[in-house]
């Protein structure tokens, strides 16, 4: 979880990263509903190297696979 | 509270400073800092002159809130022609100084002129003085602030100054307030040099200005600071936390826009900056706020005392002014450089010597990319081997550019004109002669548009496409979001608050509270925006004024024609010619971005 998006970690993990256990079958809006953002949250997800859409979160997940999710980051 | 409604006149050449009153007609329309600064300048002077001439004006100026207990109100802007572009030049900074300016009765500080020898001015409320700074030329921005202030010995002067690198006309010097806050970009700093102006020391006693309602004042501060809903995130890590996510999402700009992801951004992050190293030192010490800040991103780091950077210099052992995003892009990832005590090391050097470090690093890279392809020989580079990333390399050049000294005079003149001058124009990162920040216009549609199109060169903070560029490269839709927000942007910077808590909750709504609390008048969303689009359009004018034409709204050669070649963009390029006709026409400009009769009417502007 990028950005400012790592006080939500559900789990000690990594500075920005933790691990999930999930069930056989689960999706990446199951991802979504464990880590429990706040809903006044906006966030984008990366999937395999690339920036997906909200139709695409029924995805199903195996074992190993990496949830990148990070928020609208602006300025700098 | 909200305008001092005075304006300090201070003429170089002829060595006299008056008082007179703000024209408080151009107030309601521009309101301040950005926007006053810009129509002062329009008003008064040739946009067509040499930017380094004393015919060019250099203007600081606050906005209505600078100074009031608005969370962060404590911004300035100086506003001229810029060196680095020839452009309008508009540079914004925190600290302390600017609020320190407006206690001293002032909205606006119009310099003029050039001085026949280097010169400070000294403000103590309505006491102004222009002191002779031939002592203090040469010296550096931390040792002129601290002579001026055993000079004076009041520690609650504030003090804004240029470096060697704004004497010795580097194209992209800058000023630099309270040691480590800049108004960095396009070569303010530059025009202060070549007019013998060292430093503003300046204190105030007078408080803001009561006008409107202060009961009000304060529900309305107090309200908006409630909707703050970071959690505190930008201070706890800061603006380099977006270095992640952006090379996650594939717009990082690496080694000269060259790729769109770095593999050594992990030793660059947020994370890095706060993890003990293998000596077990920490680069960030604490975080920091400007005036009247509830964010407080700013870092306070501090170079690992046995890098080879400073192990024998124990003067860059103290904690300073650390990397922000940009600063660890260009200093970073720009020029593929992973070391992040030598970034921190270059960055020092940057306010030490007074230097944008975005411009600097995208002209090292660029520099870089000429070495790399056989462009320049080690003999002409002072044998300094500059190879892509090379910690040793950029440190060097970057002492290099900010003392004058060899190569470094070729590199301070920015990527522009030095890639023209080993052959390769189509090297240089920039628009209009600016140097991106830190974000690529392939993978980042709207911020290529908002780059091509911005008044000042290439800028991330003249415009908001950001959620819409992380939510998709398709270009449609782009152009109004640019525009839009590009007239935003003007208003928050004519206000004396600062952009960054639009990323930690305020939404533009919270930023016009703020001003029709503070200011005469009824200030609504609708004349938010329209004093946005007016400033937007006058700074066009200069700009038209000044020679550029519609072939400066454009990106380099690469962003145009070279895909990206990994992340989300992979295989895209900027697909600028799909969005910059509906921008003009959404502008109310004509096919070749001249402002229309009808656009210029509506706005009041003829």
């Amino acid at each position: 979880m990028l950005g400012g998006l790592r006080v939500f970690l559900p789990t000690a993990g990594e500075f920005s990263r933790c691990d999930l256990q999930l069930n056989e079958g689960a999706t990446i809006n199951d991802v979504i509903a464990k880590v429990g953002l706040a809903d006044d949250r906006p966030f984008f997800i990366m999937f395999d190297g690339k920036k997906i859409q909200e139709e695409d979160y029924g995805t199903p997940l195996k074992e190993g696979d990496e949830v990148i999710m990070f928020p609208p980051v602006k300025g700098g | 509270m909200s305008w001092q409604r005075q304006i300090l006149r201070v003429n170089l050449s002829t060595q006299t400073c008056a008082i007179e009153p703000l024209n408080m007609e151009w107030a309601q329309q521009y309101m301040g800092q950005r926007g006053l600064g810009t129509k002062y300048l329009l008003e008064e002077m040739d946009p067509a002159v040499d930017a380094l001439s004393p015919e060019n004006k250099l203007i600081f100026a606050t906005g209505p809130l600078t100074g009031t207990m608005a969370s962060t109100g404590g911004r300035y802007s100086v506003i001229t022609k810029g060196a680095l572009t020839g452009a309008i030049a508009c540079s914004n900074s925190g600290g302390k100084f600017g609020a320190e300016l407006k206690f001293a009765g002032y909205d606006l500080v119009i310099i003029e002129g050039a001085a026949a020898k280097p010169v400070y001015l000294h403000i103590e409320n309505d006491n102004v003085e222009l002191l002779d700074a031939s002592h203090l030329w040469g010296k550096s921005v931390w040792e002129a602030e601290e002579m001026i202030h055993a000079t004076h010995k009041n520690p609650q002067m504030k003090i804004a100054s240029i470096g060697q690198a704004g004497e010795k006309l580097c194209r992209y010097a800058c000023v630099v307030n309270d040691s480590h806050r800049a108004a960095g970009r396009s070569g303010v700093g530059t025009v202060m040099g070549s007019k013998g102006l060292k430093a503003i020391a300046v204190r105030g006693t007078k408080g803001v200005r009561s006008d409107g309602d202060m009961k009000a004042m304060f529900k309305t501060v107090n309200t908006v600071n409630a909707r703050m809903n970071d959690r505190g995130e930008l201070s706890r890590d800061g603006t380099i936390a977006m270095m992640d996510v952006v090379n996650t999402f594939g717009a990082m700009p690496t080694r000269n826009n060259r790729e769109v992801q770095f593999e050594g951004a992990d030793k660059l992050n947020a994370e890095a900056m706060q993890t003990p190293n293998e000596n077990g030192h920490t680069n960030l010490v604490t975080n920091a706020a400007c005036f009247g800040c509830t964010v407080a991103c700013g870092r306070i780091c501090k170079i690992d005392p046995t890098h080879f950077s400073v192990k024998d210099k124990p003067q860059y052992h103290k904690a300073s002014g650390g990397l922000e995003y940009e600063t660890a892009y260009a200093l970073g990832a720009a020029c593929g450089v992973d070391d992040i005590d030598a970034a921190t090391y270059a960055g020092f050097l940057c306010n030490e010597y007074g230097m944008d470090p975005i411009s600097l690093g995208g002209s090292i890279a660029a520099a870089m990319e000429l070495y790399e392809i056989g462009a320049i020989t080690k003999e002409q580079t002072d044998g300094v081997e500059l190879k892509f990333g090379s910690a040793e390399a950029l440190c060097e050049i970057t002492e290099m550019v900010g003392l004058g000294k060899g190569f470094g005079l070729d590199v301070a003149m920015g990527s522009k004109l030095l890639t023209a001058k080993y052959g390769h124009p189509d090297l240089s990162m920039a628009v209009k002669g600016q140097e991106f920040a830190a974000y690529d216009g392939r993978g980042m549609q709207g911020m290529g548009l908002a780059y091509a199109t911005s008044n000042r060169g290439a800028c991330h903070l003249r415009a908001d496409p950001y959620s819409s560029d992380f939510e998709t490269t398709d270009t449609s839709g782009k152009a109004d979001i640019v525009r839009f927000s590009q007239d935003q942007v003007a208003s928050i910077d004519s206000s004396g608050l600062c952009l960054f808590p639009g990323g930690a909750g305020w939404t533009m709504e919270d930023y016009c509270e703020l001003i029709n609390a503070a200011c005469e008048g009824d200030w609504d969303m609708e004349r938010f925006n329209q004093t946005g689009e007016r400033i937007w359009n006058i700074e066009r004018v200069f700009n038209i004024r000044a020679g550029l034409r519609k072939a400066d709204d454009t990106l380099p050669k690469r962003i145009l024609e070279e895909p990206a070649t990994s992340g989300t963009a992979e295989g895209q390029v900027c697909r600028l010619d799909e969005m910059l006709p509906s921008y003009y026409e959404l502008r109310g400009w004509d096919s070749e971005g001249m402002p229309t009769e009808a656009t210029m009417s509506r706005l009041g502007l003829i």
